[in-house]
């Protein structure tokens, strides 16, 4: 199926995204924290996997893509930080910034444990989004797609040893970050 | 005890987490790990850590993402925004280099133009004193000691200097001095003919004189120089004819007609140039003709105006002149008029193509 869309065949390039458009979509809202930036940065991923089908040497066609969409991540980033939007966040009495989100979240139509299990995520992506751009993607694909390090070195075009570097002191800020929300994690799952 | 574990110890437990040691490794690690708790406890949190991120839930995505021949054309052609961008900007600096360089080469070419009044008005006044030197007779009973400076005579053979006897122990009347200039070597043709018609003046009148006998103190007859007509004409040029009279009651004729011209790079100063060195002139000689003393050129041309005069042109020539480099100027004046809006053209439809894309592009 690669071997014919390389030849021009839009059918079994469509084929290709219907597989892999889910791991493509969370590998980018994970990286840019937004449904819409990331359903842009999914569109222009596959696009320009198209375009450059001809680049493709063979190996991990995973790996490849997620490579093309994290550099449309950064780019999205990078856009991002060129025009700051204003975050949707609500202010309190003394017309502060209320930083938690959990005021988005309806209580009233989802049980408690759903909405307890919204706020930790929540709580890791923002942990999430406060690494560096390396480190982000380094640990999304190694923690949450699950490739290993030679996939991970693949796809960020880095060596192993700086994959192990980048995943050990992400690791390590993750978790003061998440301290930050202990009484959001599971009781098994709280950090001392 | 917690600022004993390096960054190289985290990389061990993570990569010992993800089953990423070798064995070596692996074995040195497991050994640390049940001898320090602090390790241990390291591990503990970040292997809660990594759960946690490998917890978050996989998203769907909100719709399929089908591409189609359409897509991709719209993707090629945002991609062409940086390229209209360019070709806008260098557009529009090549506009602003041709803008300035025209400006340049148009105010380069009016002051190249400007000498072209002095030189007609200076032309005049040469030909007007030749005129008033023709009409002017010298009589031998009349002139005075003459120092005449003629361009031709020169080159002529050097008269018999030693024999002039002339200065104040003679009671010589105030001495006068012909100052005849010429313009430089590049002077035109119907110019040489009206050098060589003061030439033939001069010899007409240094013939009239010495053959008068008005000179007595001269051991031998002086030789008239016979004109030569010659295109190098030097501009400054010294022939010293000089005379006393014999009675104090000569009045010096006033033809005085020091008509100066000069190359653009030389200033009309009224000393005479080459200007005799005084060791080469007796000292009745140096008593006479003084240099630097000469009478400032007085007349229609002023110092002034011979200054900015490039290349003295008679009025006829120069007519020619403008009709001939006229065409030239206004082709340019076209070319450069026509590459202005063609870059102008390029850097606005480029630089809205640039922007609609970028538009298009989000």
């Amino acid at each position: 199926m690669i071997q014919a869309a390389r030849e021009g065949d839009l059918d079994s390039f469509n084929h290709l995204v219907l597989a892999y458009q889910d791991l493509v979509y969370n590998h980018a809202f994970r990286m840019v924290g937004e449904e819409e930036s990331a359903d842009d940065a999914t569109q222009n991923t596959f696009i320009s996997a198209y375009n450059h089908l001809g680049s493709f040497r063979g190996g991990s066609f995973k790996a490849w893509l997620l490579r093309i969409v994290t550099n449309a991540c950064y780019d999205e980033l990078r856009r991002r930080k060129r025009r700051p939007t204003v975050p949707l966040e609500p202010l309190d009495d003394a017309g502060e910034e209320v930083e938690s989100a959990r005021w988005m979240v309806d209580p009233v139509n989802q049980p408690e444990q759903q909405v307890e299990q919204a706020e930790l995520q929540r709580a890791i992506q923002h942990c999430l989004d406060n690494l560096p751009g390396d480190f982000r993607a380094t640990v999304i694909m190694v923690d949450v797609q699950g490739l290993d390090y030679f996939e991970a070195a693949q796809a960020i075009g880095k060596p192993i040893g700086t994959i192990k570097s980048r995943l050990a002191r992400a690791r390590l800020r993750l978790r003061d970050c998440l301290n930050g929300f202990a009484e959001l994690l599971p009781v098994g799952f709280r950090l001392e | 005890m917690k600022n004993q574990i390096t960054a190289r110890d985290y990389e061990l437990i993570s990569a010992y987490l993800d089953n990423q040691l070798n064995e070596k490794d692996r074995a040195l690690l497991e050994s640390r790990l049940k001898a320090d708790p602090e390790i241990r406890n390291e591990l503990h949190e970040i292997s809660k850590t990594r759960l946690l991120v490998h917890g978050l839930s996989n998203l769907r995505a909100p719709r399929n993402y089908y591409i189609n021949a359409t897509a991709v054309q719209i993707h090629s052609s945002l991609r062409l925004a940086p390229v209209f961008g360019i070709v806008s900007a260098v557009a529009s600096v090549l506009l602003a280099l041709v803008i300035f360089g025209g400006t340049f080469l148009k105010s380069s070419s009016q002051v190249a133009m400007a000498p072209a009044l002095p030189a007609a008005v200076e032309t005049i006044a040469v030909q007007q004193e030749v005129q008033r030197s023709a009409v002017t007779p010298i009589t031998p009973t009349e002139a005075a000691p003459v120092v005449m400076m003629g361009a031709p005579l020169i080159a002529s053979p050097t008269p018999n200097i030693g024999a002039l006897k002339v200065g104040p122990t003679e009671n010589a009347t105030p001495t006068t001095v012909y100052l005849f200039a010429y313009p430089p070597t590049s002077s035109p043709e119907n110019l040489n003919t009206l050098n060589d018609e003061q030439n033939e003046i001069l010899r007409i009148q240094c013939e009239e004189y010495y053959g008068s006998g008005a000179y007595p103190t001269l051991s031998s007859p002086y030789d008239c120089p016979t004109p030569t007509p010659t295109n190098t004409i030097s501009p400054y040029s010294l022939d010293i004819l000089s005379s006393s009279s014999p009675t104090p009651s000569t009045t010096p004729t006033p033809v005085i007609t020091p008509t100066f011209t000069s190359t653009p790079t030389s200033s009309p100063t009224p000393t005479t140039s080459p200007t005799p060195t005084p060791t080469e002139l007796p000292p009745s000689i140096q008593n006479i003709a003084p240099t630097g003393e000469a009478e400032p050129p007085t007349g229609i041309t002023s110092p002034n105006q011979t200054v900015g005069a490039g290349n003295p042109t008679p009025p006829g020539q120069e007519k020619t002149e403008n009709p001939s480099t006229s065409p030239n100027l206004s082709f340019l004046n076209y070319l450069l008029l026509t590459v202005e809006i063609s870059l102008a053209a390029i850097a606005i439809i480029a630089g809205i193509a640039a922007i609609i894309l970028r538009v298009r592009a989000g």
